[in-house]
C-alpha cells in the first residue's frame, strides 16, 4: 500500500517526456504565427504612419502652387520629419489655354516610387 | 498557457484591425484631399473658359465645365471634376465637384463655389444687356454661335481717349479726305464718307456714328505703336449708335478691331469685322464675316470680360458645400 501510495505521488509531481514535446509543439505552431503577424503588423503601422506624413508634405506642396501667381514650375525641395529625409517633387505639363497641370509627389529618401502624389490643374499667370 | 495565448492572439488581432483601420483612414483622407485639387481644377478651367470667353470643353456654355476626368503621371485615373456656372449681376458663381473613386463604395466628392467678378461691374451698375459677338454670322444665330451675354456692360474710360487723342472735334466730324490717321476723339455725331481710310481709332463722345460703303479703319496701322492695340470704334452716350452702310461687294468695308457702341451696332451688306463687337444691341447683316481676335484693348474702366481679362475671387466666397 506505501509503495503504491508513492508512485501516485510521483505520477502527479511530472510530465512525461512526451507530454513536454507536444507541448513545446504546440506553443511553437501557436507562437510562430502570432511573431510573424505581430511583426508584420509592425511594420505595417510604420508604413500608414509614413504614408500619412507624405500625404501631408503632398497637400503642403500642393499649397505652395495653389496660393499665389504660377509662373513657373516650382523646384523640388526637401524636408526632414522624424529624421528621416523627404523628397517632394513637382512635374508639369502644359494644357494649353494657359492651364498647366501640377502633379506632386512626395518621396521617403531614395526611394524611387512615391509615397503620395497628388493632381491638379492651376492657371498660368503668363 | 491557455491564457498567454488568448492575450496574445487578442494582442494580434487588435494590432491587425489597428492597421486595417489606418490604412482605410490613410485612404480616405487621400482621397478627400485628390477630391479637393480636383474642384480647384475645375475652377482653374471654368476661369480661364470665362476670361477667354470661350467654350473650351464645348460643352455648351462659357464657365460650366462638363466631366473631365484627370490622371497622375503613371497614368492611372486620379477623378475626375465638372463645373456649374452660374451668371448673376456683375459675377459668376463656380460651383465645381471633384469625385475620386466614382461609382465605388469609397466614392468621395467635394464640392466647392466660388464668386468671381468681371471688370466693369459692381454694386449700383444699371443694368445692361452687353454683347461681344465672336465668330456670329447672322443676326438671328448670334447668340447661338458663341455670343456672349453679360449684365456688365463694360464702360469707356473717354477721358483715356481725349487725352491720347490726336484730334479733337468738339462739334461733329464729317470727313473731307480720303485718308486719316491718328485717334479721332469727336463730340456729337460724325460720319466716315465713302471711301475713307482711317489708319486709327475714331471715338465718338455723346453722338452716333455712320460709315459709308468702302470704308476702312484699322487701327494696327496707326502710327504711334502704343495706339495699334486700341479698338477701331469707341461711340459712347448720345444716342450711342454706330451704323455701317451697305458697301459693294468688291470693296467691301473693313473694320480691323474692336466695335463699341454704348447703344447699338447695325451692319449692312458687304461689311467684314475683325473684332469683336460690343453693344447693347447688334444686328449683322447675314453675309457679313466677323470674325473674333483674342485682344483687350486699353481705354475701358477696369478692362474688358474679353480675352485676357482679369477675372477676380470676391474675397470671402470660397466655399466647401458637401464634406
Amino acid at each position: 500500500m506505501i509503495i503504491l501510495r508513492k508512485s501516485a505521488v510521483q505520477e502527479e509531481k511530472g510530465l512525461a517526456l512526451m507530454e513536454v514535446l507536444v507541448a513545446v509543439f504546440i506553443l511553437a505552431m501557436v507562437l510562430t504565427p502570432i511573431i510573424f503577424y505581430f511583426g508584420r503588423n509592425l511594420n505595417k503601422v510604420a508604413e500608414v504612419r509614413s504614408a500619412s506624413i507624405a500625404l501631408n508634405l503632398a497637400k503642403e506642396g500642393m499649397e505652395r502652387v495653389r496660393i499665389g501667381e504660377f509662373s513657373e514650375c516650382p523646384d523640388s525641395y526637401d524636408k526632414t520629419v522624424d529624421e528621416s529625409t523627404w523628397q517632394i517633387t513637382y512635374e508639369c505639363s502644359d494644357l494649353g489655354t494657359s492651364l498647366i497641370k501640377v502633379t506632386v509627389k512626395v518621396f521617403k529618401g531614395s526611394a524611387t516610387d512615391p509615397l503620395a502624389e497628388l493632381v491638379t490643374i492651376v492657371e498660368s499667370s503668363e | 498557457m491557455i491564457v498567454v495565448i488568448i492575450a496574445l492572439l487578442t494582442l494580434i488581432g487588435g494590432l491587425v484591425l489597428l492597421t486595417s483601420t489606418g490604412y482605410k483612414s490613410y485612404h480616405f483622407s487621400k482621397n478627400r484631399a485628390q477630391a479637393l485639387y480636383l474642384a480647384e481644377a475645375g475652377i482653374s478651367r471654368a476661369i480661364r473658359e470665362i476670361k477667354d470667353n470661350e467654350d473650351h470643353d464645348e460643352d455648351g456654355g462659357v464657365g460650366s465645365i462638363s466631366e473631365i476626368l484627370l490622371t497622375y503621371s503613371d497614368g492611372s485615373l486620379a477623378g475626375s471634376y465638372s463645373v456649374e456656372c452660374v451668371l448673376g449681376g456683375s459675377s459668376y458663381t463656380l460651383t465645381s465637384s471633384g469625385i475620386v473613386n466614382k461609382g465605388s463604395e469609397n466614392e468621395v466628392e467635394r464640392k466647392v463655389s466660388a464668386k468671381y467678378s468681371v471688370p466693369g461691374g459692381g454694386e449700383g451698375i444699371e443694368e445692361f444687356r452687353h454683347i461681344a459677338s465672336y465668330k456670329t454670322s447672322c443676326s438671328q444665330c448670334l447668340i447661338d454661335l458663341g455670343a456672349y451675354e453679360t449684365s456688365n456692360m463694360p464702360i469707356p474710360d473717354m477721358d483715356f481717349f481725349r487725352d491720347n487723342a490726336d484730334y479733337i472735334h468738339e462739334s461733329g466730324f464729317t470727313s473731307e479726305e480720303d485718308e486719316l490717321t491718328g485717334v479721332y476723339y469727336i463730340q456729337g455725331d460724325a460720319k466716315l464718307r465713302k471711301g475713307t481710310t482711317l489708319k486709327g481709332t475714331i471715338v465718338v463722345d455723346g453722338g452716333k456714328l455712320t460709315v459709308e460703303k468702302e470704308c476702312e479703319i484699322d487701327p494696327s496701322e496707326s502710327p504711334d505703336s502704343y495706339k495699334r492695340d486700341f479698338p477701331a470704334i469707341v461711340v459712347y452716350g448720345g444716342t450711342g449708335e454706330v451704323t455701317i452702310k451697305k458697301g459693294i461687294e468688291e470693296n467691301e468695308t473693313e473694320i480691323h478691331g474692336l466695335v463699341y457702341a454704348s447703344d447699338s451696332v447695325q451692319t449692312n451688306k458687304h461689311c467684314s469685322i475683325e473684332g469683336v463687337i460690343i453693344a447693347d444691341e447688334i444686328e449683322v447683316d447675314e453675309d457679313n464675316k466677323i470674325e473674333s481676335e483674342e485682344v483687350s484693348p486699353p481705354g475701358f474702366l477696369g478692362g474688358t470680360p474679353l480675352g485676357g481679362g482679369t477675372v477676380t475671387l470676391v474675397p470671402g466666397s470660397w466655399q466647401e458645400l458637401s464634406q
